[in-house]
């Protein structure tokens, strides 16, 4: 995609957006990271008190609470921030105003929510150096430049199929009200099956090889597992070509989608 | 109060007939809460692969646990969700007005207007699961301590709503409250674990300043464990107690919105 | 049946610089500015009297009404409203008023307007017969008979404002404040709610307060007037009494026999202004002290056929009065 003035202007209003506008944002998120670690911390402390082990499935409880803190920030890269957004325009009638401005309106959704993400590249940076400060890197880690490396090209991929499953179901608000409940289905499938609530390695074995083959593990277990060093490379490239798989079927869909429900379109409340 | 009785009766009518109206909508939410449920219990299921008691309690007890929490879930979303959402935003827009030169509480309106129909078969569920979760319990559980049980969940999820509107107030003065609503969720999720994992100064403070601990794990232990009168006043105590938070602090957000809006 | 004494209310704003270091700079400190908005009003208002507020925008009218209905609370004066400090908001206060903003929906977006209604009528506790009776009336005169059973959300602007007027009307209040009740209406829907709140006062003679940009409204609806200026009360009498306390020009409109004598007229600039002419009519815009000797220094002209003096447009002078810094 060629870089037009107007993607770096969308860059820069959502980021000024998340700085400015959103000053409470990043307080609420820094509790979201809070809630989510502690609930985890006092859960697996609990289990490994009652196992009295060091290790379990692989993780040290060290670098479970590594993973927990990756969850939040990884998930937010990948979904980007305006859950619901297209359909609430469709909804309300103001998805108008993007069908008359002269770009295409997938771009300039798709601009937005890589522009999200890089934001929280940063934060995810941060997040890992206090960690190491603080705690110290995990016996079991293998986190190193490539690992990194590894894990923001997943997040890029999980990115572009989140968007494109997201797209998919918010363009059914051409034909039903309320398509919230729906994109809240896959938030929750995200967060058993796709590892947020729980890591992959905890499900019997026989799920875990299933759930490889599935999108959901995509959209947050496996780009952690990327830069925590715990993937090789041939597993690295057999995820992203996963990944890759499922964002062209999504993408079909959206594509059928948008041509079909376009038609449809009557503009409420113009 | 009568008056308030028929009231909600209409909000309950409305509620119903516009469900017909969204037919596609109404299976979407059944299929949400019913995703929703299954993660639930599947995260604890998968959790007890791993352990023997979490925060004291076996699986047979966790469900029950569970069955309390997700009942919450699904009172609120049934009665309150839908109205909370609006409620800063209404603030922050200057919307309250038509509210406040009617003879009615505002916060009631604003509160209970529009119940979820759509929402209310996973009240059903919810309640289907805890039946069940009782059924499959190895003791006899005495129907007047599942009663008693029920009454403190409902409680519990006035305990909630209280805490969420402590959470949405502040819209009167601050400029967009969304942040911090946002934070109430997040938060949220304390009430879908045992209390008793929680150790230290965490402990103290998700079972009084910041009740969600409480919300669901102690009816759970009063059910579950020996009667506890200690536990039964610390609910019974923070309950009023918020209660009277929200009651006077929402007249002062009232105050304020009159006094500073155009 | 609505006094208000010295009443004032000041708020307090804050000014952000612009840009990116102006939203940063307003986390840690902030600018306040103060704002008049409404200053020192005195009024009195009687049993079924109906008034027009009138002022630009920022004039203070919306915050005087919402004073009035209770909704804000005044930073000095007093009120008084059927006998109730309004912002005390009373049950038995807020039974008998009514407010309609024009840019403001009350009604439930997601119910048809009948279900609106019967909710009304539970609020309100509004006898069966009352009810049937007034919502039979107040449907007939709109003519939105069939519009009752459609949601809120999909019925055209005009459709909605009127039902907007059967919700607040409804439980006969003895005070209304329409604010803006036409905004955004077209000619057709604009003229028809004229016409019912004409025919309603007439039934129902409640004292109303009406705001409104169109002058139309004002003319038509009210036979009082109060303008306001920068929160300050600066006319307050009949609707008719604005020309003789403020209009200083007249208009003198003289006919000719053909256009070329029309055209050829010129007077002096001491005299007046020619403001139209065409088709042999001009009008000219006098001062009120030069009329006779205007109007005879036109009457010496050639081809004069006719000769008429005129007041000065109510809504073009009052316009000018709001206008006025």
């Amino acid at each position: 995609m060629a870089v037009h003035g107007w993607v770096t202007k969308v860059f820069s209003t959502e980021i000024r957006k998340l700085v400015t506008y959103r000053f409470d944002f990043w307080m609420q998120f820094t509790v979201a990271v809070f809630a989510h670690v502690s609930v985890a911390f006092f859960l697996w402390k609990a289990v490994f008190d009652y196992n009295n082990v060091t290790v379990m499935r692989g993780y040290t409880f060290h670098g479970l609470m590594l993973y927990y803190i990756m969850v939040p920030m990884v998930e937010r890269m990948i979904f980007g921030a305006g859950l619901g957004m297209v359909a609430r325009e469709i909804y309300d009638g103001s998805l108008t105003k993007y069908l008359i401005y002269p770009v295409s309106f997938f771009r300039y959704k798709y601009a937005q929510h890589v522009a999200n993400s890089l934001i929280f590249i940063a934060q995810l940076f941060a997040a890992l150096l206090i960690f190491r400060a603080i705690f110290g890197m995990p016996a079991e880690s293998a986190m190193n430049a490539g690992s990194i490396a590894m894990g923001i090209a997943a997040i890029f991929f999980s990115g572009l199929l989140c968007f494109f499953i997201n797209s998919s179901i918010e363009l059914i608000a051409f034909w039903a009200d309320n398509v919230w409940t729906l994109l809240v289905m896959v938030r929750f499938c995200v967060s058993l099956l796709g590892g947020v609530m729980i890591p992959l390695a905890f499900f019997p074995e026989k799920w875990e090889a299933v759930l490889k083959y599935l999108p959901f593990s995509y959209l947050a277990s496996f780009p952690i597992q990327c830069i925590m060093g715990r993937i090789t490379l041939i597993e690295w490239a057999e995820g992203l070509i996963i990944t890759g798989a499922w964002a062209g079927v999504f993408m079909i869909i959206m594509s059928f989608m948008w041509d079909r429900g376009r038609y449809r379109y009557t503009g409420v409340g113009i | 109060m009568s008056r308030y009785v028929r009231l909600y009766i209409y909000f309950l009518r409305f509620s119903f007939s516009k469900a017909m109206e969204f037919r596609l909508d109404f299976y979407f939410r059944i299929v949400m809460d019913i995703i929703f449920y299954g993660i639930n219990i599947g995260f604890y299921k998968l959790v007890f692969n791993h352990t023997g008691l979490l925060g004291g309690w076996n699986m047979d007890q966790m469900m029950i646990f569970i069955s309390g929490y997700l009942i919450i879930d699904a009172i609120n979303m049934t009665v309150f969700a839908n109205n909370l959402w609006m409620i800063s935003e209404y603030i922050n827009k200057g919307e309250l007005d038509y509210y406040l030169i009617r003879p009615v509480s505002p916060l009631f309106f604003l509160s209970v207007r529009d119940f979820a129909a759509n929402s209310f078969l996973n009240l059903i569920m919810a309640g289907g699961i805890l039946t069940w979760s009782i059924m499959s319990y190895p003791e006899k559980i005495g129907w007047y301590m599942v009663l008693f049980f029920i009454v403190m969940i409902i409680l519990g999820t006035l305990l909630r709503y209280f805490v969420r509107m402590i959470f949405i107030i502040p819209s009167f003065w601050a400029q967009s409250g969304q942040g911090l609503e946002m934070i109430f969720f997040t938060l949220n999720r304390f009430i879908e674990r045992p209390d008793r994992i929680f150790t230290g100064p965490l402990r103290i403070i998700l079972t009084t300043a910041l009740p969600f601990s409480i919300m669901a794990s102690f009816p759970a232990r009063i059910l579950l464990e020996n009667f506890d009168m200690l536990l039964l006043f610390h609910f019974l105590a923070v309950f009023l107690l918020f209660y009277f938070i929200v009651i006077r602090f929402w007249r002062k957000g009232l105050k304020a919105y009159s006094s500073a809006s155009s | 049946m609505i006094k208000t004494n010295r009443i004032s209310k000041i708020f307090r704003v804050h000014v952000k610089e612009p840009g990116l270091y102006g939203s940063v700079k307003s986390l840690f400190s902030r600018n306040w500015i103060e704002k008049n908005a409404v200053h020192d009003v005195t009024i009195s208002i009687g049993e079924g009297e109906i008034v027009g507020l009138v002022g630009a925008n920022g004039a203070g009218k919306t915050t005087l009404v919402k004073m009035l209905s209770g909704i804000i609370s005044p930073s000095s004066g007093s009120a008084t409203v059927l006998g109730y400090n309004p912002w005390d908001r009373h049950n038995d206060f807020r039974r008998q008023i009514a407010l309609i903003m024009g840019q403001k929906a009350q009604l439930w977006w997601d119910l048809p307007a009948e279900d609106c209604f019967i909710l009304l009528k539970e609020i309100y506790r509004i006898p069966e017969n009352t009810y049937n009776e007034n919502l039979a009336y107040l449907t007939e005169t709109l003519n939105v008979k069939d519009q009752l059973n459609i949601q809120i959300r999909r019925l055209s602007l005009g459709e909605r404002m009127k039902m907007e007027l059967i919700a607040a009307l409804l439980h006969d209040p003895r005070v209304v404040f329409l604010d803006e009740p036409t905004i955004g209406l077209d000619l057709t829907a604009q003229r028809s709610i004229r016409r019912f709140l004409l025919n309603y006062r007439q039934k129902n003679r409640p004292a109303m307060i009406v705001t409104s940009h169109y002058m139309e409204d004002i003319e038509q609806l009210c036979k009082r007037i109060i303008i306001l200026r920068h929160g300050s009360v600066v006319y307050d009498g009949e609707l008719s009494g604005v020309s003789r306390g403020f209009a200083d020009h007249r208009i003198i409109s003289v006919t000719f026999n053909d256009d070329n004598a029309a055209a050829g007229l010129k007077i002096p600039e001491r005299l007046g202004t020619v403001m139209t002419s065409s088709q042999g009519i001009v009008e000219i815009k006098v001062r009120r002290e030069s009329i006779a000797e205007a109007a005879s220094f036109i009457l010496k002209r050639k081809g004069v056929n006719d000769l008429t003096i005129k007041e000065e447009d109510i809504g073009n002078i009052i316009e000018s009065i709001i206008r006025e810094s």
